[in-house]
């Protein structure tokens, strides 16, 4: 038995029908063709899957679709504005910060979330905030760099609009 | 440390522009191998055995056959039958019947984990129910997994035919020894007999897991005519054709490899699991099957890296020059024949100036998941052992580690392991640079310890195939087969706008599918950037040539009254020295010349040249729990020519990181049952950036006079002394030699309360 | 003649541990063919794992001719990932 859900997806409406035992993973990459998130454990363990539902960071393979109901799910697709990067999608490409980037969108996504509750995060905190991020290739040197980057970039902006 | 002499001239290598492939990247966009469809796709799963050892009696499919929205099931017999023929093809030569057994067991299965069956339906699920009602009658066998159990007498044999390879006379007894390899030169024994001081011991490690985070994956469609495609990320798109057309016994050319972008390789991603079982599905079925590993069957049915037992001695003279090793060793290969043994032994040989050695390695087969390349095949574990011995011998004379090296350490001119004399390796300024840099004069701090350790890795060179062509508008495409898995396209797109003397933005870099290009090798063996980097200039060069010519009949000059100059022809006839033809303006004319301008270069690229490095690492060990931080970790390498800095920079960083984690916290775990019991990213404990510090790299640049801008392979080198850097400075602060990897907490814990 | 010096495991495995041999060959397809006719095999052992060096270099083609005082080295070819 099929369930209808209702959900909104990076800002867009979106209706679709899952099976009950469906992860929002799934139905993202499935049905939804939002195939930025990856799966790279489906246990929670890799953050390849990063999402935010409702403001909150997620694992989305460990959510199930129908839990999405009448939600606001924010994916990799829809951090940068049109085709404006994000200053950490930018810092990513400045930095060197992703090899092969499979666990890149998860890391942008993580990313981006940490700097929108804490603009000026230590480097031990930035390292804690992403240890839920499997990154095989860079051995994350350029990626706390691109972040630490994304986040002076972004103060810098926030006292230019403040003044 | 990056000055060189010649640097300057270049204008786009050593810069650190954007990566062509990185919007899509940063954005969602980019497509890796899970990420493929096809119209009418079914989805695919794979039964595998749960046990380690046992004969397939027989296997009944007959009720999932029936499950409605099942479209196929197919076994073993589905497959043709193989011979035991060994594939050519470069680094992904090996046993083909060997690769077919390994995708999909015939008689026997050989670990938990190898696959018996597939099924393709309607639906994943629908898929993995019907897995459910396959029947498989198989008779357990006993089951060995360490080396030890493997070569004891009396041991299970995994392959009645296997007769160990390099003994002379060849054994009358199948064993679990697939082959013996030595490299020796002159009298290791009598040598050691005279040494003042010796080290020695017995170092073990674990299989570890190369720990890509894109599960494979891939999308088989195979039609009634015989012509197939598929559709997955691997680190050589020929290499997954020619494996899976061997083993299905297609004509090569009748299939179609299309390369998807790439999650992480290093080494796993040069053979095929999936793919030929994903073309029988869809011959079966008649439709495009899909299928794709769950991160527990990428532990237990994909190659890891071997475990090993090594005994070594290393013998030095009183004012620390090495004067002999010997060195047995044992890998402990999965299910099928290992090719580690000569990484191996090039590895304990190839660093330093020793002239009397002998290492002897065997490869033992045993029931885990076929073993397979990973960064450096065989070298991260020889190295372990012997730089511990060195580390050793510096402690035992009481002399500085790194000066120990640098008195021993190989230089252009001196015998390679091949016996050949190394060319331009730049060894010893690395260990120099070693010695000035930042780390190394910084005092240790209180409550931590150092280690250091050297490295050796051969490298490689190989096949490739590269079409460079203008168009009319004077932009550019270089084609290649090289999947890029960490930025290699930006390093191609640099070197063909420096030859062209053209900007960056105006090369644009593509990886073509098999029916589009000839054959390129894996990207492997540290080979890319080094052998179709080469081919690219070389392209690029032809188009230079080819520009001039017409450059000079528009013109209306002599070809000697033409020069390439900041990408255009300049007239250099008397009188007429001002005038030039930008590329557009030659380029768009192919209806007046012979054709378009375009290049095609295939080559097979000799005279690469040896990977060197050194790493530096402070740890603070928690003399209460045993817990080991790394709290500043230094990777120095001759990496020839950096081509994108960042990139390579990446790759020692990188294989540092993999490093830390296979001397620290990684390695298989087995249950009594064969089975891996740490089969998931929470108990295979990789690093995470909490557990690392920053990774400082030092690029020393010695460049390769076989390649146009110097290049040397830089992919594989920096996994070779993690181990041994960090199991130095652990032996420094627990006191005693740490000989087993990996060092987790409880080890150390009790190699502290022994001490 | 070619002078041609063979390691492991080739030497041991097809010549029975001479080390080196004196060949005539005009290049080094002539040199493998020669080989194979004393020790049937290794021509195909050869193509499959091994790496010939031509004075100190690498081998790329194996038609390019052969100097008369030529040495050939025969090494196993090593993989990488």
């Amino acid at each position: 038995m099929k369930m209808a859900v209702s959900t909104t997806v990076n800002g867009d409406p979106r209706a679709f029908l899952c099976e009950p035992g469906e992860t929002l993973l799934e139905a993202l990459r499935g049905t939804l063709g939002l195939t930025g998130a990856k799966e790279g454990c489906g246990t929670g363990d890799c953050g390849a899957c990063t999402v935010m539902l409702d403001g909150e960071m997620v694992c989305s393979c460990l959510v199930l679709a129908p839990e999405a109901e009448g939600r606001r799910v924010e994916t990799i697709e829809g951090v940068a504005e049109g085709s404006d990067l994000h200053p950490v999608q930018r810092q990513f490409l400045e930095h060197g910060a992703l090899q092969c980037g499979f666990c890149t969108p998860g890391f942008i996504v993580a990313a981006k979330a940490l700097l929108e509750r804490d603009p000026d995060p230590s480097e031990h905190d930035l390292r804690y905030w992403l240890a839920g991020n499997l990154c095989r290739c860079t051995g994350y040197d350029k990626i706390v760099r691109a972040v630490q980057d994304a986040a002076a970039e972004m103060r810098q902006q926030a006292r230019g609009d403040a003044a | 440390m990056n000055a060189q002499s010649g640097h300057n001239a270049y204008r786009v290598v050593g810069t650190r522009p954007v990566r062509p492939d990185g919007i899509d990247k940063v954005t969602g966009k980019a497509l890796y191998g899970p990420d493929q469809i096809a119209p009418n796709m079914l989805h695919g799963a794979v039964l595998r055995s749960p046990h380690a050892h046992a004969r397939i009696r027989g296997i009944d499919t007959s009720r999932a056959e029936a499950l409605p929205g099942v479209k196929a099931v197919i076994t073993a017999r589905d497959f043709p039958g193989q011979e035991s023929v060994t594939f050519k093809g470069g680094e992904t030569s090996g046993d083909r019947r060997d690769i077919a057994h390994n995708c999909m067991a015939l008689h026997k299965v050989l670990y938990a984990g190898h696959a018996v069956a597939a099924v393709a339906a309607t639906s994943e699920a629908i898929a993995r129910e019907a897995l459910a009602l396959i029947v498989v009658d198989l008779e357990v066998l006993p089951h060995v997994i360490s080396v030890a159990e493997a070569i004891a007498p009396g041991a299970p044999v995994l392959h009645d035919d296997m007769f160990t390879e390099g003994l002379e006379p060849k054994p009358a007894q199948a064993s679990n020894v697939s082959a013996t390899f030595t490299m020796a030169k002159g009298d290791a024994a009598a040598a050691m007999a005279r040494a003042a001081v010796v080290a020695e011991g017995r170092y073990v490690t674990q299989p570890v897991h190369q720990g890509y985070i894109e599960p494979q994956a891939c999308v088989a469609s195979w039609n009634s005519d015989g012509q197939g495609q598929i559709w997955c990320s691997s680190q050589g798109h020929f290499d997954v054709r020619n494996l899976t057309a061997g083993i299905l016994n297609l004509p090569i050319s009748s299939l179609r490899v299309t390369p998807l972008e790439i999650g992480g390789g290093f080494g796993g991603k040069t053979t095929v699991y999936l793919e030929p079982v994903a073309m029988v599905l869809s011959r079966k079925a008649g439709r495009p099957v899909r299928l794709a590993m769950r991160r527990e069957e990428v532990f237990a049915a994909t190659g890891p890296a071997p475990g090993s037992v090594f005994e070594v001695r290393i013998g030095a003279d009183a004012d620390g020059r090495l004067v002999a090793l010997e060195m047995e060793f044992w890998n402990q290969s999965g299910a099928y024949p290992g090719n580690t043994l000569h990484g191996g032994c090039a590895t304990a040989l190839g660093a330093y100036n020793i002239a009397d050695a002998r290492a002897t390695g065997w490869d033992v087969v045993s029931n885990f998941a076929d073993t397979h390349a990973y960064r450096a095949p065989g070298a991260p574990q020889s190295a372990f052992a012997v730089e511990s011995c060195i580390d050793e011998i510096a402690l035992k004379l009481g002399m500085d580690p790194l000066e120990l090296r640098l008195k021993n350490a190989v230089k252009p001119g001196d015998p390679s392991p091949s016996r050949l004399p190394h060319g331009a390796i730049g060894y010893i300024e690395c260990l120099e640079a070693a010695k000035a840099s930042p780390h190394w004069n910084t005092p240790v701090a209180e409550g931590e310890s150092r280690g250091i350790a050297g490295a050796f890795w051969g490298n490689y060179g190989g096949p490739s195939t590269v079409a460079v062509s203008v168009a009319s508008d004077g932009s550019v495409a270089v084609t290649t087969g090289s999947p890029d898995i960490g930025g290699s396209r930006a390093s191609m797109a640099i070197m063909a706008a420096e030859t062209l003397q053209v900007p960056y933005e105006s090369v644009r870099v593509a990886i073509a599918d098999t029916a589009s290009l000839g054959y390129s090798m894996v990207t492997g063996g540290s080979r890319t950037t080094f052998a179709t980097g080469k081919a690219v200039v070389d392209a690029c060069g032809q188009i230079i040539d080819s520009l001039l010519a017409r450059g000079a009949q528009l013109l209306g000059v002599e070809p000697g009254e033409v020069a390439w100059r900041d990408g255009a022809v300049h007239c250099m006839a008397a009188g007429r020295e001002g005038e030039k033809l930008d590329m557009a303006a030659i380029a768009g004319r192919v209806h007046q010349f012979s054709g378009p301008v375009s290049a095609e270069v295939q080559l097979n690229a000799q005279g690469y040249l040896p990977g060197f490095g050194v790493h530096i690492c402070d740890v603070a060990v928690d003399k209460e729990t045993g817990f080991t931080r790394v709290t500043r970790y230094t990777a120095i390498q001759d990496v020839g020519r950096a081509i994108h800095p960042d990139y390579v920079e990446g790759q020692l960083q990188g294989g540092a990181a993999q490093g830390i984690g296979w001397a620290l916290n990684e390695g298989y775990v087995f249950d009594g049952a064969g089975r891996v019991d740490n089969a998931g990213f929470l108990d295979y404990r990789m690093p995470v950036c909490s557990d690392l510090p920053m990774i400082e790299t030092i690029m020393v640049e010695v460049p390769n006079p076989a390649h146009p801008y110097g290049v040397k392979g830089v992919g594989e080198t920096s996994i070779v002394p993690p181990l041994a850097a960090v199991g130095n400075a652990v032996s420094r602060a627990v006191g005693k030699r740490m000989r087993d990897l990996p060092m987790a907490p409880e080890v150390v814990h009790r190699a502290l309360a022994g001490a | 003649m070619a002078r041609v010096v063979l390691t492991a495991p080739f030497d041991a495995r097809f010549f029975g541990g001479v080390g080196e041999l004196e060949i005539p060959a005009s290049d080094l397809f002539a040199l493998v063919r020669a080989l194979d006719l004393r020790a049937p095999g290794f021509a195909l052992a050869v193509e499959e794992g091994g790496l010939l060096a031509v004075d100190g270099e690498a081998a790329a083609d194996w038609s390019v001719a052969l100097r008369d005082d030529a040495e050939v080295l025969v090494v196993p070819r090593i993989a990488g990932g």
